[in-house]
């Protein structure tokens, strides 16, 4: 069945409707439930006024549709102008009082830079991803955060509770925030070994997609 | 422990709701009158288990009772009372909870009204209403269930509701007026199947079917028209209607509904046109469907949005179900509803009612299809783009002055074969009186042919309809002769209130719907604005304004702080003190503008802060050209719509006796 839905998801998108699995099998089950109306329409010929019936159907599956489709695209998935360009350098101290890092030094291997504050109810529970797929790619690539306009403070205890597996730098001024265009926490920047910004996440990252990412950088 | 109580009148009302809807439908197929006793006495009950979910949660919000989810979420030890008891419908699974309480109160209501008439049709409608509500409930119960238990460990205090919705009084009765007008279509959605499926509809059903979609028709007017007003007083950027899609997926259901309302006369008065009136009540339930799709699905990016959910697949395949239903309902049945009569003269009342329908559907489909295409576009080509402005404004203008003018065609021409004499008569003095409010305008220096055209309409409508709403009165006046004319006029007017009050209403909903088309076109055709940077003490001149930039100050409020800008704008001696601010809350990262507006009948000075930074304020001022008979004009169509509601004396003298004849015709 699942290769089944990606070979139909492949051959949409040959011919023009660029779906995913999610979005094929969206298209053939509606396919499946328009012919069963056709055919019931066809059945009941005797009793159904059949111009109505059909012009029914034309006008409300394709409205059907589109909707079922539009499931796959996140409307506040803004492209990032930055992607493709060379991540804005900053150098930032982390809260643990440790030497400031400079992000254009850190080149040589895939970066994940996590814009964050401890107020932003979804960075909670976008952090234990973060955090998880952290630890998995140890040594093959780096995460900071970045944290906006927020308090050492309230950032220790956070980090307390929540697990941290990586350097939390603080955002003093929300320099870097302005500088990579941050329009709200959590934001995700994808940076590859020569320092390119390849992928943004708007709003808390998935495991899954976090990995898809990333899997072309560290080329394993 | 409060969280399991709602959760338990949740289940309760779909209990209720699944096995009234079965009986309800049972009643209709099987005319059984246990049956009809059942689902009545289970439409109360799931009301009932409606009323007591929103008092279960209004009791964990006010209790703060943070081991609730949905109060995790939404309430705030420092929010004040108010903001505390309406962010019960600040949130999704909240907003869907007061849902089930507004479908529970209008089934209960339409239940206990129409519990005597039409016995074969109505249980058909219990049953429609209450599979609705069950799918409600589903919701409430499974991916929308506000009752969760919070995470492990319960918070001490919450973020409080969405800053945006705090922000104004609007904002907390926008949503339940809105929400009265999407759920309220849900009753004559349940008349017109129940009409279908018992294969007739006579008079006796197209009251309670107009009564409540004006009910419906009523609430969704206004809370557009607040929401509306809401944007203006403050998003800050001048406007009160952007074609944003949740905008136009209130505005669709309004359309369908008004134009089912006008159709809904001509089954009344000539027995013609059945089916296609049951179509666009129909039309009217499945668009507030897809309105609240638009809201609640996340596939739209808009300042209503919801946060994103998986309730949006389920409330999809809701929607499907019923277009199907619908559908089969109509293919099935609609052939028995024709009736008798057809319309045949082509110039009359009925052939502009035909046109006025014809008008809005073009409208409804040239909406729907802007909204709509954005997401087409992204599934084919996978580019994101939107249909903006331009296309609406310039498909929806002609459309809208069409309708404005065949507003003063309608009610000119009388029912059925008019003759030329006669419609000269009707039509020259308004259509005079039109052109002068043309020639008037272009008097003036109005340049732009749509508002120029828009004034001629409007003129001409609004004469139309006033001399039409005067008309019961002058009746009463001519058969009253004798006394002394003042005497009969006074006389006359209540007279013509009582007698007349749904002729009157509707009249009045007309001058309000015009006088909003109309300053809708001068507000935004000849609105004009200019941006600046005040330093303290400073002064600008705008529009015959003197605009000085007196003080800031910082105003902290239990829930927010505000940087306020004072300006004071003098024009020909008279001054007045504009206040606009920049309001923070926690846990929001940019501050929201709150405008300030002067508003007078002829103008509006609206002063919107942009920034401000120590003594230099950047503020963008707007002037436009009556935007306050918008409101008012809104107000008028909630009158109107109020005066066609109140029973007349002559309705009430029929039900009185039908009854009192029926026992002396079996004597």
């Amino acid at each position: 069945m699942g290769a089944m839905l990606t070979s139909l998801a492949a051959a949409l998108t040959t011919a023009g409707l660029p779906v995913d699995e999610a979005g094929a099998a969206t298209v053939l089950g509606w396919l499946v439930v328009v012919l069963g109306l056709v055919a019931l329409g066809l059945a009941l010929r005797r009793t159904m006024n059949l111009k109505i019936w059909f012009g029914g159907l034309a006008l409300a599956a394709p409205l059907v549709l589109v909707l079922g489709l539009a499931f796959q695209n996140d409307p506040h998935q803004i492209d990032s102008p930055l992607v493709g360009k060379t991540a804005p350098d900053f150098t930032l101290s982390p809260i643990d009082g440790s030497a400031p890092v400079r992000l254009s030094e850190q080149r040589g291997m895939p970066t994940v830079v996590n814009f964050w504050a401890t107020w932003c109810e979804p960075c909670k529970a976008e952090h234990r991803t973060l955090v998880a797929v952290a630890r998995r790619m140890e040594g093959k690539a780096r995460f900071f955060g970045v944290v906006y306009q927020d308090e050492v403070a309230k950032i220790d205890a956070w980090l307390d509770k929540m697990g941290s597996a990586y350097p939390q730098l603080l955002d003093v001024g929300s320099k870097a925030a302005i500088a990579y265009g941050v329009y709200g926490v959590p934001e995700t920047y994808i940076i590859d070994g020569n320092g390119v910004i390849t992928y943004k996440f708007t709003g808390p990252v998935e495991a899954g997609a976090l990995m898809q990412q990333l899997a072309p950088l560290v080329g394993s | 422990m409060t969280g399991e109580i709602g959760q338990a009148f949740v289940l309760g009302g779909l209990a209720c709701a699944a096995a009234g809807s079965v009986a309800g439908f049972g009643a209709g197929a099987m005319r059984s009158a246990t049956g009809w006793l059942w689902a009545r006495r289970l439409a109360y009950g799931f009301a009932a288990c409606m009323l007591l979910a929103n008092l279960t949660m209004e009791y964990a919000l006010l209790t703060h009772d943070f081991s609730v989810r949905y109060v995790a979420q939404v309430g705030s030890i420092d929010s004040p009372t108010y903001i505390t008891i309406v962010s019960l419908w600040s949130s999704l699974e909240g907003s869907i909870l007061f849902w089930g309480l507004i479908l529970g109160a209008y089934v209960a209501a339409a239940t206990a009204a129409n519990r005597d008439e039409n016995p074969s049709t109505m249980p058909w409608a219990i049953g429609v209403w209450l599979a609705v509500g069950a799918f409600f409930c589903f919701l409430l119960a499974g991916p929308a269930n506000a009752f969760l238990p919070a995470p492990n460990p319960v918070p001490l205090d919450g973020p409080g509701p969405n800053p945006l919705l705090q922000n104004h009084v609007l904002m907390i009765i926008h949503p339940p007026m809105l929400y009265l007008g999407y759920v309220g279509m849900t009753i004559p959605f349940g008349i017109a199947a129940g009409a279908l499926f018992a294969g007739r509809l006579e008079a006796s059903q197209i009251v309670p079917l107009r009564r409540w979609l004006l009910v419906a028709w009523g609430f969704l007017t206004v809370g557009i028209t607040l929401g509306g007003w809401w944007a203006y007083e403050v998003l800050g950027w001048g406007g009160y209607w952007a074609w944003d899609p949740v905008e136009n997926a209130s505005l669709l259901p309004w359309l369908t509904a008004t134009a089912a309302l006008h159709a809904a006369m001509l089954p009344h008065r000539r027995g013609a046109l059945k089916g296609w009136t049951v179509t666009l009540v129909l039309a009217s339930f499945l668009l507030t469907l897809l309105g609240t799709f638009m809201t609640r699905s996340g596939v739209f990016n808009s300042v209503h949005s919801f946060s994103q959910s998986d309730i949006g697949p389920t409330i999809l395949a809701f929607l499907s179900v019923c277009l199907v239903f619908s559908v089969v309902l109509l293919a099935l049945r609609v052939d028995k509803l024709e009736g008798e009569g057809a319309v045949t003269a082509v110039v009359s009342r009925e052939s502009a009612f035909l046109l006025n329908n014809l008008l809005f559907v073009a409208l409804t489909f040239t909406v729907l299809v802007g909204t709509t295409f954005p997401l087409l576009a992204e599934a084919v080509k996978g580019v994101k783009l939107s249909v903006g402005e331009p296309y609406f404004n310039r498909m929806a203008v002609p459309i809208g002055v069409a309708i404005l003018f065949l507003m003063g065609v309608g009610p000119a021409l009388p029912w059925g074969q008019a003759s030329g004499e006669r419609v000269r008569k009707q039509v020259l003095p308004p259509l005079g009186l039109g052109i002068a409010a043309m020639v008037v305008g272009f008097g003036v220096g109005l340049r732009e042919p749509w508002p120029l055209l828009t004034l001629g309409c409007g003129g001409f409508a609004g004469y139309v309809t006033l001399r039409e709403m005067i008309g019961p009165v002058r009746a009463l006046v001519a058969g009253n002769p004798g006394t002394s004319a003042l005497g009969a006029w006074a006389a006359a007017v209540p007279q013509a209130l009582t007698q007349s009050n749904r002729r009157i209403g509707g009249y009045i909903v007309h001058l309000g719907i015009i006088a909003m088309i109309v300053s809708i076109a001068m507000s935004s055709a000849y609105g004009v604005d200019a941006e600046a940077r005040l330093t303290k003490g400073e002064c600008m001149a705008f529009e015959g304004y003197d605009i000085c930039f007196e003080q800031a100050r910082t105003v902290k409020e239990s829930n927010r702080t505000l940087e306020v800008a004072d300006f004071r704008a003098t024009r020909d001696g008279e001054s007045s003190l504009i206040s606009p601010a920049l309001a923070s809350y926690p846990g929001m990262m940019a501050p929201i503008g709150s405008p300030d507006v002067k508003s007078t009948l002829g103008y509006d000075l609206y002063l919107s802060l942009m920034s401000i930074n120590g003594d230099v304020a950047g503020v963008h001022m707007f002037r436009k050209p009556i935007v306050a008979w918008i409101w008012l004009g809104a107000g008028l169509a909630a009158l109107g719509t109020l005066m066609s509601l109140v029973p007349s004396r002559k309705a009430q003298a029929a039900a009185v006796a039908a009854p009192v004849a029926a026992e002396a015709a079996s004597k």
